[in-house]
């Protein structure tokens, strides 16, 4: 699987550096704006990241030639899982260096409600999307898949940016502050749970849906 | 299965819509080289897809290398087997040396010296991206890559397509270095009946999904000859003694058992792509 991994890591690199630059756009615009959408974006940027790779391996059909391979059809759908999984990790991380770096520049608690909110709801909406994404891209390929994904995409990142938004205005202050802490953080770690429940069941879905397929 | 055979397919069926490929028996020995041939759609490349794990088969059984196909044993032993496929597999964006690092993630038994000396051998470049590779190349780099893991067994489905005369001799050779080793073998499917003729120690003719024969080489070269003959003196040969025919203005011309004739006709030698092709046509001829 390191293998794999090095291969994807890198194509996914490729693109990786433009998305690195689009975050920190969208971080200055969610402090600018003052608006949650801007920080959840770059999380889907980080799923559709992935998607890039799926559609390497069709352009040169890899998966009938890497199947040829000491590799089982359960690690090839693993693979993806990580690689989305440490996607997701590196935009956590960016995401939480630039708001360090902007709250060394304004002397102001990095670590705000709001942060936590972005990060809880972004990283929860990318689990739960790619729950969705990997087993029909696995069992229907890049392009039969697209268009379910396009509608799908929009869907759940409105869906969880806008519970986001509810969250905020019903549980923070205009100064950031939590009022209701009990409820607010429970709606944050429902959404990560929810999303991670759905990414760990989703990994077994694609992993039998790899096991019964024909190249 | 027994271990002397590195390839072993035991009454195997695939269906597919409009295809069949139907109780396939076939027995490569270990440290031999066997040609699959056959026209297109014959059923070559689902065979290789069959005996790589790609494709599953709806009955029967394939053992390579001693395990079933089926079983989870069956991934280890693929680091003793080398593949490959009528066109490069590898990204286009990755250069060798990134599928160099790749692969040693990959096989156990990578040998990094082994590739970096064959991509010399093909005169590739290193640190090249494959997008800009010709499609000789790319099948060389392939090539490269499936000989650079200490393998027993290759299965090369068109691999020399592509190539050059020149370059697919350089190939034939190094194939054939690779049998040199007594436990190494080679199951290889080409459209070029030449390289087969060359380099196999046997023989497998698919036709519309069915397994015509399988035999040694030699054997199979012995076994027939072509007969030029008149209509009439076709047809006063026994049949069984006819595998194929083509008729001309000028006269006949027949794919005979040598041991069905009398031995008073003078035959031609049968080359591995006159079989094949007589073969094929005789039967439309017939129908």
């Amino acid at each position: 699987m390191k293998g794999l991994l090095y291969k994807d890591g890198y194509l996914t690199w490729k693109y990786g550096k433009s998305i690195l630059l689009f975050t920190l756009i969208w971080m200055v615009m969610m402090v600018w704006t003052d608006s949650l959408f801007w920080g959840i974006f770059p999380f889907l940027f980080a799923v559709m990241n992935t998607r890039m790779t799926f559609s390497y391996d069709e352009q040169t059909k890899w998966n009938s030639f890497l199947v040829t391979m000491p590799v089982s059809r359960k690690q090839m759908a693993e693979e993806k899982y990580l690689l989305v999984f440490l996607n997701i990790a590196a935009i956590a991380v960016l995401e939480i260096m630039i708001g360090l770096a902007a709250a060394l520049f304004s002397k102001e608690v990095w670590l705000t409600a709001d942060t936590l909110l972005i990060l809880g709801t972004g990283i929860g909406a990318a689990f739960l999307y790619s729950a969705i994404e990997l087993p029909m891209i696995f069992r229907l390929g890049v392009e039969r898949s697209r268009i379910w994904l396009f509608g799908m995409t929009i869907l759940v990142f409105a869906l969880v940016g806008g519970g986001a938004a509810i969250t905020q205005s019903a549980f923070l202050s205009e100064s950031g502050m939590v009022q209701n802490e009990g409820a607010f953080y429970t709606a944050i770690v429902s959404v990560l749970a929810v999303g991670i429940a759905a990414y760990v069941i989703s990994l077994f879905i694609s992993a039998r849906i790899m096991e019964s397929k024909e190249f | 299965m027994t271990g002397e055979n590195a390839l072993e397919l035991n009454n195997v069926t695939k269906k597919y819509e409009g295809f069949c490929l139907q109780n396939i028996d076939l027995k490569l020995p270990a440290g031999c080289i066997m040609g699959l041939i056959g026209e297109n759609g014959a059923g070559k490349s689902t065979t290789m897809k069959l005996l790589t794990g790609a494709a599953r088969p709806d009955e029967g059984q394939i053992c390579v290398l001693g395990v079933d196909n089926r079983t989870r044993e069956f991934d280890a032993v693929k680091n003793q087997i080398g593949v490959v496929l009528d066109e490069a597999r590898y990204s286009d964006y990755l250069t060798p040396k990134q599928v160099n690092r790749m692969m040693k993630g990959i096989y156990e038994n990578w040998d990094e010296k082994q590739f970096v000396e064959y991509l010399k051998k093909f005169d590739l470049p290193v640190d090249k991206k494959l997008k800009d590779f010709s499609r000789g190349m790319k099948m060389k780099f392939g090539i490269a890559a499936a000989l650079s893991h200490e393998a027993k067994l290759l299965l090369l489905d068109e691999a020399t397509s592509g190539l050059d005369p020149v370059a697919r001799d350089e190939i034939v050779d190094i194939f054939y270095e690779f049998t040199r080793e007594e436990d190494h073998s080679i199951l290889i499917s080409s459209h070029i009946v030449s390289d087969l003729e060359k380099l196999c120690d046997y023989i497998a003719f698919l036709h519309k999904g069915k397994l015509y024969f399988c035999e040694e080489k030699d054997a199979l070269k012995e076994k027939y000859g072509i007969l030029s003959c008149t209509k009439e003196m076709f047809e006063s040969l026994d049949r069984e003694a006819v595998a194929g025919y083509r008729t001309s203005p000028y006269g006949m011309e027949v794919l005979v058992e040598r041991e069905k004739v009398p031995s008073s006709f003078s035959l031609s030698p049968a080359g591995i792509e006159d079989i094949m092709v007589y073969m094929v046509r005789g039967e439309q001829t017939q129908a």
